[in-house]
């Protein structure tokens, strides 16, 4: 199968479509004008220099550099969850950071050598994309779910403390927000799984079978995906919940006077 | 709050009166360990309170809060919450004793508690806390959404059951018609108690400040 090259020129020309948004935004006065433009060219220079990095590491082809770039993006994850979720200290980023690269290492460490069986074990083909969607993945479970619960016991301040009042030990007080917390960050999987192939077609999925690999097998790899995605949003968002959550209590079982930012 | 030092004996009807953030909601708060003071103690009987088991003395210090609260489910789910709690299938004839304590018929057991007015939600919460039968009630300005009738018919079975179990009730109040059946009322200003005495001593004062207090925030019930 052939599979068409795609040339800077190319890149440019196809810069066109970012032009429909554009000229909406500045029709309609949607002030997105200049986030548009910003986003056109970062999206272009972070993803050629990726492809030149990957490339580079390929070539390669040694653990040091495989990891290397794993810590970089399991950084990258755990700094925009914890801003996303409008938590970001010193100790929640190590947190959300700590939680997202152990949670997906943990889950595509067994995706990686029970199911797929790759060699060598850091082989960058599959450990650097895969673990890029796990961390992508586990960087929104993380962020949505730190955010509800943020939100949750904010709001559900009066309730939280008249369940204190009745004997509630913090963790069954502040139980039915983070039961929400924890729903609101699966339920994007979740749907993802119910669509998949119905609605879209999945990302990596599209980029094998236009890269040239047989359908068959792209779907197959493509579920595996699904599987080690939904086990890492769950791992991750569970986790980073429950640890997030004693924050905002003392040992005895007090709301703090400051939910704080 | 600050320089604070005061007692309470057992079986006591307090009022606490002060102007709006004047600290009595806090002192509610200290009580039920839902805060703690950043310096000094409390005792409870010989007890430094921060030495004792926190939910114990919850169920022990029992507070109705201001704003009524009520869990999703029923309403005899909410007053039976802390058997639910603890993991146990609460006694219905418990709950709805406490229900018609406080002027609920036993119909409404089953109704869902989000669903009821405010003034019910408000019942709803002090039969909650009845229900645990504290040896300290703590009522935050919760009779407030009742009506005059309910309130004073209430607040007075409240006060002979406590009295006669030796309980104790402290009832932060605006209002002087509930604040009246105190034995003894605590003014606090700033932080500070300001007065301390009688409903008459303090009341009855024209030249006390508790009065000019309570006349500036409840003039209709005066």
């Amino acid at each position: 199968m052939t599979v068409y090259e795609i040339s800077i020129l190319d890149l440019l020309v196809c810069a066109v479509a970012m032009a429909i948004p554009y000229f909406i935004s500045r029709f309609l006065k949607l002030g997105l004008e200049r986030d548009l433009l910003v986003g056109s060219i970062r999206v272009f220079v972070q993803l050629l220099a990726v492809g030149y990095i990957l490339d580079k590491i390929f070539a390669v082809n040694h653990a040091a550099p495989v990891f290397g770039i794993l810590l970089v993006m399991t950084a990258n994850a755990g700094f925009n969850a914890a801003k996303r979720a409008e938590i970001a200290h010193a100790r929640t980023i190590l947190m959300a950071t700590g939680v997202i690269g152990v949670t997906t290492l943990a889950v595509c460490a067994f995706v990686f050598y029970a199911v797929i069986g790759i060699e060598p074990y850091f082989n960058p083909r599959y450990v650097i994309p895969m673990m890029g969607m796990g961390l992508n993945g586990a960087m929104n479970a993380v962020a949505i779910g730190a955010r509800a619960l943020d939100i949750g016991v904010r709001d559900n301040r009066e309730r939280i403390e008249a369940a204190l009042c009745v004997g509630a030990t913090s963790q069954q007080a502040v139980a039915p927000i983070v039961r929400d917390s924890l729903r609101q960050a699966l339920i994007p999987a979740i749907n993802g799984l119910m669509t998949a192939g119905i609605v879209q077609l999945p990302g990596f999925m599209t980029g094998q079978i236009t890269g040239g690999v047989d359908p068959q097998i792209a779907v197959r790899y493509q579920v595996v995906i699904f599987y080690m995605l939904t086990g890492i949003v769950a791992l991750s968002s569970i986790t980073a919940i429950l640890l997030l959550v004693r924050r905002y209590f003392t040992s005895d079982h007090q709301l703090r006077e400051f939910a704080a930012n | 709050m600050r320089g604070i030092h005061f007692g309470i004996e057992a079986g006591e009807y307090v009022g606490v009166i002060g102007a709006s953030g004047s600290g009595k909601s806090t002192l509610l708060r200290l009580l039920n360990r839902l805060e703690d003071p950043d310096k000094g103690t409390i005792h409870y009987g010989d007890d430094d309170m921060a030495e004792l088991p926190v939910i114990e003395m919850r169920h022990r210090i029992g507070l109705v809060m201001q704003k009524p609260v009520v869990f999703p489910g029923s309403v005899i789910d909410n007053v039976l919450m802390h058997d639910l709690i603890a993991g146990r299938k609460g006694d219905e004839n418990w709950g709805c004793k406490w229900l018609e304590f406080v002027r609920l018929p036993r119909d409404l057991m089953c109704r869902d508690a989000a669903a009821l007015s405010v003034g019910q939600q408000a019942r709803v919460q002090l039969a909650r806390t009845l229900s645990l039968e504290p040896e300290v009630l703590l009522l935050d300005e919760c009779t407030a959404n009742l009506d005059e009738k309910n309130a004073g018919e209430i607040l007075s079975d409240l006060e002979g059951l406590f009295q006669s179990e030796n309980r104790t009730i402290i009832h932060v109040s605006h209002q002087q018609t509930k604040l009246r059946r105190c034995r003894r009322l605590i003014y606090i200003e700033d932080g500070l108690i300001a007065a301390s005495g009688t409903p008459t001593a303090i009341l009855d004062d024209p030249g006390n400040p508790a009065r000019k207090v309570l006349a500036t925030q409840s003039p209709s019930s005066s």
